[in-house]
């Protein structure tokens, strides 16, 4: 897209709730909390914000209202946003527009899910009798991505080991996330020999469900100064959906639309991969943040089995090597969690974090530059990415 | 699905999807899987009554796309073995996107989702590359008593 009429938008204040499961919550109130983090984060009221987007899959009507009607109904337009599991990084790219276009200043953007313990997604609609699944093949998300990481095995011989090491290290991020819904080491045997849910992914390796509520609020450059925030800017917005490709219709791609988002997100921001300190990525299963890698231009194509050998993406691993770039610094989805209209806009709050050094014991040390992607099935990805 | 103009149809065989064709409405001789080919770009779709433009190009005319016919032999392209699934849904079972050719064209190949059957769910056991044929098989009965009839591979 053209950005040159658009002016600099800022990230004035994030705010965020720690993933987890609150029965007693509902998705206003699960989203009113994190707006008033977001709030308090920025040094800013309610009444400074002008437009909101929120973002919410399962409940998507009339959420931002219900999200006013707790903590004050200003009378501003509300956008409600739905885009699978990049709905959280649509909405945000809503508020974006919102401040970039110039016709308002302080836009919010909220995502929020309620999930409780709802295991697979999706179910069958209609008559079972005539539901394909389970007779006629899988369509299942741990199904559809454990087939996107056999593939990925029959092009470059990623090994089930390798997949599983990607769960692994985020649980291990995520020890010092105290956000996170899960906080608690596994081992490569842990998630290997764990339940076997749609091979090669056990239990370990699928992310799981949940409640949780992210905002963030951005502006121009002329309020983040009289808020006093420091200028994390959004130096790029994508939104691709999957074109067509062989397959698609029947497999789904989560490849060549993160491809094409990448690419025009580096484009837009003028920085190259290498220019990134951290990203944080849809890894909704350990097998997608593999393809991620190489989708993002962070590893050449059929090395991200490589890089989680040399721990390349791991915050534990070799800093002083000029290819270092941890991923998923927050524990990703597989441990923080994916509430899913939440976690495009939770995604943003970790990137900020990070700039800011805010980020206590999984902070990237020189933090100037980190990326947030999603992608959601049916199918849409969104890439951004902020600096300092 | 099939739609019954008789108000009471004797129980026979149904297919589970509208690309799964049975010639004979009470036999699975000579089952097959339809297509739809966009007669612009050349593209083939998996057959659905409601496709009216093509996918690929917006091919948009009255008469866009001719019928075909899909190859019975296929090569696995990638499975999952299905350990976890919804309620009601038999486990372990190997789920793959198998390619198959099509009838009168050698150079379309079209994606179809299916259970690879006939061997052990076993990731040492089913592989990537596999060349497989598909068949038609009664798999359960709906409410009425039909037998669903599905498509399947095993390995050819």
């Amino acid at each position: 897209m053209k950005t040159d009429s658009l002016r600099d938008v800022f990230v004035g204040g994030v705010g965020m709730i720690k993933f987890g499961r609150y029965p007693e919550e509902n998705v206003a109130t699960l989203g009113s909390q994190a707006v008033q983090l977001a709030l308090a984060d920025g040094g800013m009221q309610l009444s400074d914000v002008q437009m909101m987007a929120a973002g919410c899959l399962y409940q998507t009507n009339m959420i931002g209202q219900k999200i006013l009607k707790e903590v004050g109904m200003t009378g501003i337009p509300v956008y409600n946003v739905a885009n699978a599991c990049a709905t959280g990084s649509t909405a945000f790219r809503e508020a974006y527009f919102a401040v970039g276009s110039g016709a308002y200043d302080i836009a919010l953007a909220v995502g929020v899910e309620q999930m409780g313990k709802r295991g697979l997604l999706g179910g069958i609609v209609g008559d079972p009798a005539y539901s394909p699944e389970g007779v006629m093949g899988t369509g299942t998300m741990p199904g559809v991505f454990g087939m996107a990481g056999l593939e990925h095995s029959r092009m470059h011989g990623t090994t089930v080991e390798q997949f599983a090491q990607v769960s692994v290290k985020n649980h291990e991020h995520a020890m010092a996330n105290p956000l996170s819904q899960y906080q608690v080491r596994v081992s490569l045997d842990d998630v290997l020999n764990a339940r076997m849910v749609a091979y090669p992914n056990t239990l370990y390796m699928c992310c799981p469900t949940g409640d949780g509520a992210a905002a963030a609020v951005v502006m121009s450059k002329e309020k983040a100064k009289q808020f006093g925030s420091e200028l994390i800017k959004v130096a790029a917005s994508a939104l691709t959906t999957d074109p067509y490709t062989d397959r698609v219709l029947t497999f789904p791609d989560v490849n060549t639309m993160t491809v094409n988002a990448a690419k025009e997100a580096y484009d837009q921001s003028g920085l190259a991969p290498e220019d990134l300190n951290s990203v944080e990525l849809h890894d909704c299963f350990a097998t997608a943040e593999v393809l991620h890698y190489e989708n993002l231009q962070l590893a050449p194509v059929g090395e991200a089995g490589r890089w989680i050998d040399e721990k390349l993406t791991d915050l534990s691993g070799p800093q002083g090597d000029p290819r270092w770039t941890p991923v998923n610094t927050s524990g990703g989805l597989l441990s923080k969690g994916h509430p899913i209209g939440a976690t495009g806009v939770a995604n943003i709050c970790e990137i900020t974090w990070q700039l800011r050094g805010q980020a206590g014991d999984r902070q990237v040390p020189n933090h100037k530059a980190g990326m947030a992607h999603t992608i959601g099935l049916g199918s849409a990805c969104a890439v951004h990415i902020l600096t300092k | 699905m099939t739609s019954d103009t008789a108000t009471e149809a004797k129980p026979g065989l149904r297919p589970i999807v509208d690309y799964l064709v049975m010639p004979d409405e009470n036999s699975l001789e000579g089952a097959y899987l339809r297509g739809l080919q966009c007669k612009t770009c050349r593209t083939v779709f998996l057959y659905a009554p409601t496709r009216r433009y093509c996918a690929v190009c917006n091919g948009n005319a009255e008469d866009q796309f001719s019928d075909v016919q899909l190859s019975d032999e296929g090569e696995v392209w990638v499975y999952t073995i299905v350990h976890q699934s919804w309620p009601g849904i038999p486990t372990p079972f190997v789920g793959g996107i198998i390619d198959v050719g099509v009838e009168g064209d050698a150079e379309q190949k079209v994606a179809v989702r299916a259970n690879i059957v006939g061997v052990e769910p076993d990731p040492k056991k089913v592989t990537v590359g596999m060349k497989v044929r598909g068949k038609a098989t009664a798999t359960h009965k709906d409410k009425d008593g039909n037998d669903v009839v599905v498509w399947q591979f095993e390995p050819a």
